[in-house]
């Protein structure tokens, strides 16, 4: 279980979020929704230690990671993939792929062969591209690539900020049933997003924040209404 | 036959800025211990201390130049030692092997050190920080080798004897002109950091320093003023490297090593860099304690220099009086002046100006087909866009659809691989964002370029002198000495997003292009910040361009509405039409309106 | 034609020595964003370590011997400044105290120098065999450095390549935030890094003893040379810093040659100055911009 109380963060002065309060359960997608600039990338980077916390707790199992640097709270277990798809360009899609299992101990780590060849059987595309420099894929692979990479980390809780971006509609629901099969793995994943339709089909739980604060939140059976959930999202620019 | 010439009346005289109280008294106090050492060693006599404490004080000179440089303007010289070097050696050369009368050789001198100086922060025009610290550690090791080059014209083999003359002539007692000389211009130069942190010249140079960008938007040239700031330091070092010659009467290549331009750097970092007193103390600890009291452990001076800057990095990087300011603040726990600065009165105090509409252009910016690229990723794909005089103009669109690179576009920095952008009835595609600032194109940033060791006034007048005068001049004449009290630090996130608008609308702009300006603020400071642009459109007739996340407020505020999606302005209207677009609610929640 | 035969050997010679140097400099700068100046203190240093400790000829095992202490204890000593560099730079909002804890880890080693052989500035023997060119016979060390060189470029990439670490190192360089929630231990690297880089400057410094002049007072030239090879050939950029490094070595050779050895120096502050003018990011431009 990962716990997020009361928690306020931001960048230097500015604060983004405000005393929030944030559960997440291993084996379930949490989606969060928010337009641009609600404070949903920023939540990611407090918990995944990018940012400091200015204000409150973050608790990962028995752990307290308020103050835990990225590197320390990547190795425990919690892995965050940036928006925009930050993979290491100048390295070979195999090179990042093995680059994963960086965070890892020496006893957990498996034989690269057989995390290439999984990774390459879930999105054979990056198969085809293995001995490429990953600045020569499209966004959608860059994608797929990050999200493996940090797969092959073992990961117990796997954050993903807006893995749509940029990406053509017809590719998102590939990577869309990646975080579903890790989250019926027994992975806890939250999926940051501001598209409504393609991920509400994957997720367990729906969270909606505007402002650094949260609107609204539950099951994903109490948003089926996905045009309120947009007027929710965006306030007033919809007739409600 | 004398003639006397008048300033016309209506030319206003040029003042000297107030210092500000607290350098004042810092710059009095720094300057009587000057003098008091001074003093003190003359009395008693003793030639061996009267030496050195005439050279600390040129020390002194050279490392408050160089104080300006670090703590001004943010730049780094490991040359000022070979500044001085140069202006000396001219000095010198002038005097004994050109023959030339002493005020010349002085003037020559000073010249010398001031083009040398120049000459090596020449990259400045192009580059900063650490790059400037590397030619100028070039330049400080070259010299010894340029004046062996020259050996025939400088001496070099032998180093060239200055005989002395009148100024070692006594004045009263033992004290001669030259001790009086060096005395006054190390006060002088003391005055000098004070005023130029007192002036708005200190300030642009800060800001040129902190954020180039911002400086130019401001309709600063950041690469001019870092010159300018090298200007200002090589002439001290200048004029302690004249003083040198008088007071050693020697000059060789060897005299003016890297070594001495690192001992200054250090004399600035370890003493306290922008503070008054910091240089003072620093010529003190790093020079007179180890080579008046220490002398025996001459040999290990250097590690001990080394040593001390670890120590100074670890445990107190703002420098040592800095690290004592900071304790006595500790230890006396005052009252700081609530950092809170109200927009009310400047807002209530801006004139209403009535511009009819006839009388303005209808169309102030105009954007066509603009195209830029990073690498393989197209930010910007034939962007089209125009801005109606006096409107507040929103553009919004999702993540990563090339908003801010338009703004960067529309302000100037970045240049566009292709399209052209008129302002203001001019194609200014080709123009730098200094010179679209000058034309009225003012923008504020994400993240405020505000600087903390200012007061608020202080941040509010950073930029070009308006040649207009601003509408906001007045109102803001009014809160001057209040806000000149309040430390911009104290003010929280919201409020340095008003004070960054207030700066920029002190250059009576004709376009504010903000970013994001909501980003941060609480539910109650966007309703207050939405009512200031309102007014600032009113009342000076100001157009407003921003990009915004925040969609609630731009459908309350925005009169019209650009939406931008992969580098293209895809839709354009005022809020209610672009209210019940079902294309804008895909676009931003993917949700695909069903009819019926 | 003989002359300029050998103008071009010792030119490229003396040229891979500030490549060496340069991509150290690059390495702890792809890694941290550091430029060191104490860098030239462990080139000198290593001579120094020649003068003493070192036989006359590689024939002799204990000459290995040394090399490897020599290497050991500078990448150790470089680690240890590293982590005294980056210590402030992590804690503080300053991020430019660098620049002055360089410095002053420089002129520290440079006293401690200082106070053991003087200022005087020594010389060792080269102890590689020398080799025929066009009827003359030129120094070994310069064959030594120059095969070095291409080593080091060989070993580093694969380093970087092969090895989860190298990968690591080479991610950081790429993008700091990426590799720090991918789990890499960014202080851990970057003191690699130091390490890596002190090594390779001390085998620089060893090999090419004979070549350079050993005296504390020449440390921060050959940092001014590393710097300006680097700029020029592109910060960050190895390939480009190796190109640089040897155009510079000849470049600078034939200004000895013709104007003699106190137009070095002024010929470099010309070149870099000219450079930073007319094309800061180098000729050979850099790889990639870093994400920090």
């Amino acid at each position: 279980m990962l716990k997020v109380e009361d928690l306020s963060a931001g960048y230097g002065r500015m604060t983004v979020l405000r005393n929030l309060d944030l559960e997440v359960k291993p084996g379930e997608v949490t989606l969060i929704l928010g337009p641009n600039g609600a404070g949903k990338s920023t939540l990611l980077s407090a918990i995944s230690g990018l940012i400091p916390v200015q204000r409150g707790r973050v608790i990962v199992g028995d752990d307290d990671i308020s103050a835990w640097k990225a590197e320390r709270i990547a190795r425990r277990g919690v892995r965050h993939v940036m928006e925009g798809h930050r993979i290491f360009p100048e390295l070979t899609v195999e090179d990042n792929i093995r680059l994963g299992q960086i965070s890892l101990p020496a006893a957990r780590r498996r034989a690269e062969r057989t995390i290439l060849e999984e990774a390459f059987e879930v999105f054979p595309v990056l198969g085809e591209k293995r001995a490429l420099e990953a600045r020569n894929l499209s966004g959608g692979q860059q994608q797929m690539l990050a999200l493996v990479q940090a797969w092959v980390s073992q990961p117990e809780f796997l954050f993903c900020d807006e893995p749509s971006l940029g990406l053509a509609m017809s590719l998102i629901p590939e990577i869309l049933q990646f975080l579903r099969a890790r989250a019926d793995e027994g992975m806890g994943i939250v999926l940051v997003e501001q598209l409504i339709d393609q991920p509400l089909v994957v997720a367990d739980r729906v969270v909606v924040l505007r402002q650094g604060e949260i609107l609204a939140s539950g099951a994903v059976s109490d948003f089926q209404d996905r045009e309120a959930l947009a007027a929710l999202m965006l306030g007033t620019m919809i007739d409600r | 036959m004398t003639t006397i010439t008048t300033e016309p009346k209506s030319a206003p005289r040029k003042r000297l800025p107030r210092l500000r109280r607290a350098l004042s008294r810092e710059a009095l106090f720094s300057s009587l211990i000057v003098l008091l050492g001074v003093a003190a060693v003359t009395l008693s006599g003793d030639l061996y201390w009267r030496q050195l404490l005439l050279i600390a004080c040129l020390y002194l000179i050279a490392a408050n130049g160089l104080n300006l440089l670090r703590a001004q303007a943010e730049q780094m010289s490991f040359g000022q030692g070979a500044v001085m070097g140069v202006a000396a050696y001219v000095t010198a050369l002038a005097t004994s092997v050109w023959n030339l009368p002493g005020a010349v050789a002085v003037l020559l001198g000073l010249l010398g050190g001031m083009l040398a100086g120049l000459l090596m922060a020449l990259p400045a025009l192009r580059v900063q920080g650490y790059y400037l610290g590397f030619v100028t550690m070039a330049a400080a090791l070259a010299l010894p080798h340029i004046y062996f080059l020259l050996k025939d014209q400088t001496k070099a083999v032998t180093g060239v004897n200055v005989p002395p003359s009148w100024i070692h002539d006594a004045v009263f007692g033992n004290v001669t002109w030259l001790t009086l000389g060096v005395v006054l211009c190390a006060i002088g130069s003391i005055y000098l950091v004070a005023l130029v942190r007192s002036s708005r010249f200190g300030r642009r140079l800060k800001i040129a320093g902190v954020s180039p960008e911002a400086a130019a938007t401001l309709g600063l040239r950041p690469g001019t003023l870092r010159l300018e700031a090298f200007a200002v330091s090589s002439l001290c070092a200048s004029v302690a490297g004249v003083l040198y010659i008088g007071l050693i009467q020697y000059i060789a290549p060897g005299s003016f090593t890297l070594t001495l331009s690192i001992l200054l750097f250090f004399i600035v970092i370890i003493g306290g860099p922008g503070t008054i007193a910091g240089p003072l103390a620093g010529v003190v600890l790093l020079y007179l304690v180890p080579d008046g009291l220490l002398s025996s452990l001459l040999d290990y001076r250097l590690l001990v220099y080394g040593l001390i800057a670890f120590i100074v990095m670890f445990f107190i990087p703002d420098g040592i009086v800095g690290g004592v300011r900071r304790l006595i603040r500790r230890m006396r726990p005052h009252v700081a002046n609530s950092g809170v600065i109200s927009l009310e009165p400047v807002i209530e105090g801006m004139p209403r100006v009535e511009v009819s509409a006839s009388e303005r252009p209808d169309r102030l910016l105009r954007v066509e087909g603009v195209t830029k690229s990073f690498g393989k990723v197209q930010a910007l794909s034939g962007a089209t866009l125009e801005i109606g005089t006096g409107t507040l103009h929103a553009i919004v669109g999702p993540n990563g659809s090339g908003k801010t690179t338009l703004l960067n576009a529309i302000s100037g920095l970045i240049r566009p691989d292709s399209g052209t952008i008129e302002f203001a009835g001019r194609d200014v595609t080709r123009e730098s964002a200094t010179n679209r600032a000058r034309a009225g194109l003012a923008r504020t940033f994400q993240t405020p370029r505000v600087i903390p060791e200012f007061s608020v006034w202080e941040n509010i007048d950073c930029g070009r002198t308006p040649e207009a005068h601003a509408p906001i001049a007045d109102s803001l004449r009014e809160v001057r000495a209040q806000w000149d009290t309040i430390s911009a630090s104290t003010l929280p996130h919201g409020q340095r997003r008003f004070l960054e608008v207030l700066r920029v609308l002190n250059q009576s702009p004709k376009l504010l292009a903000l970013d994001e300006p909501a980003a941060g603020l609480s539910r109650s400071e966007r309703q207050e910040f939405v009512r200031l642009l309102r007014i600032v459109i009113e009342s000076t007739g100001a157009t407003v361009l921003m990009v915004e996340h925040d969609l609630d407020l731009v459908w309350s505020a925005a009169d019209v509405i650009s939406v931008v999606d992969g580098g293209r302005v895809i839709a354009h209207g005022t809020p209610s039409e672009l209210r019940h677009s079902p294309e804008i609610a895909h676009l931003f929640t993917g949700v695909t309106h069903v009819e019926g | 034609m003989q002359e300029l035969v050998i103008l071009l050997v010792r030119g490229i010679g003396t040229g891979a020595l500030f490549a060496l140097v340069a991509v150290s400099l690059n390495l702890i700068y792809n890694a941290s964003g550091v430029f060191n100046f104490a860098q030239g203190q462990f080139l000198i240093l290593a001579g120094v370590a020649a003068f003493f400790w070192s036989p006359s000829t590689i024939a002799d095992p204990m000459w290995w011997v040394v090399l490897i202490l020599v290497v050991v204890v500078i990448a150790a000593l470089a680690a240890l400044q590293g982590a005294l560099t980056l210590a402030p730079m992590r804690s503080s909002l300053d991020q430019h105290s660098w620049i002055i804890t360089t410095i002053a880890a420089s002129i520290i080693l440079g006293a401690i120098m200082l106070l053991t052989i003087g200022p005087r500035s020594i010389t060792v023997g080269d102890p590689f065999p020398t080799f025929p060119l066009v009827g003359t016979k030129a120094p070994g060390a310069y064959l030594a450095l120059i095969v070095f060189l291409v080593l080091v470029l060989f070993l580093l990439r694969w380093y970087q390549r092969r090895m989860l670490s190298g990968l690591a190192l080479n991610a950081l360089s790429q993008d700091v935030d990426a590799a720090r929630t991918a789990g890499v231990h960014t202080l851990r690297l970057q003191m690699l890094a130091f390490a890596i880089a002190g090594a390779i400057t001390a085998v620089a410094g060893y090999f090419g003893a004979s070549l350079i002049s050993i005296s504390e007072s020449q440390a921060l030239h050959y940092v001014i040379f590393g710097f300006t090879v680097a700029v020029v050939g592109g910060l960050g950029n190895n390939v480009g810093a190796v190109f640089a490094g040897l155009a510079f070595g000849v470049v600078l050779m034939s200004v000895s040659y013709f104007f003699g050895g106190d137009a070095e120096l002024p010929a470099t502050l010309l070149l870099i100055v000219a450079v930073l003018m007319l094309k800061p990011q180098g000729i050979f431009g850099r790889l990639h911009a870093r994400r920090v």
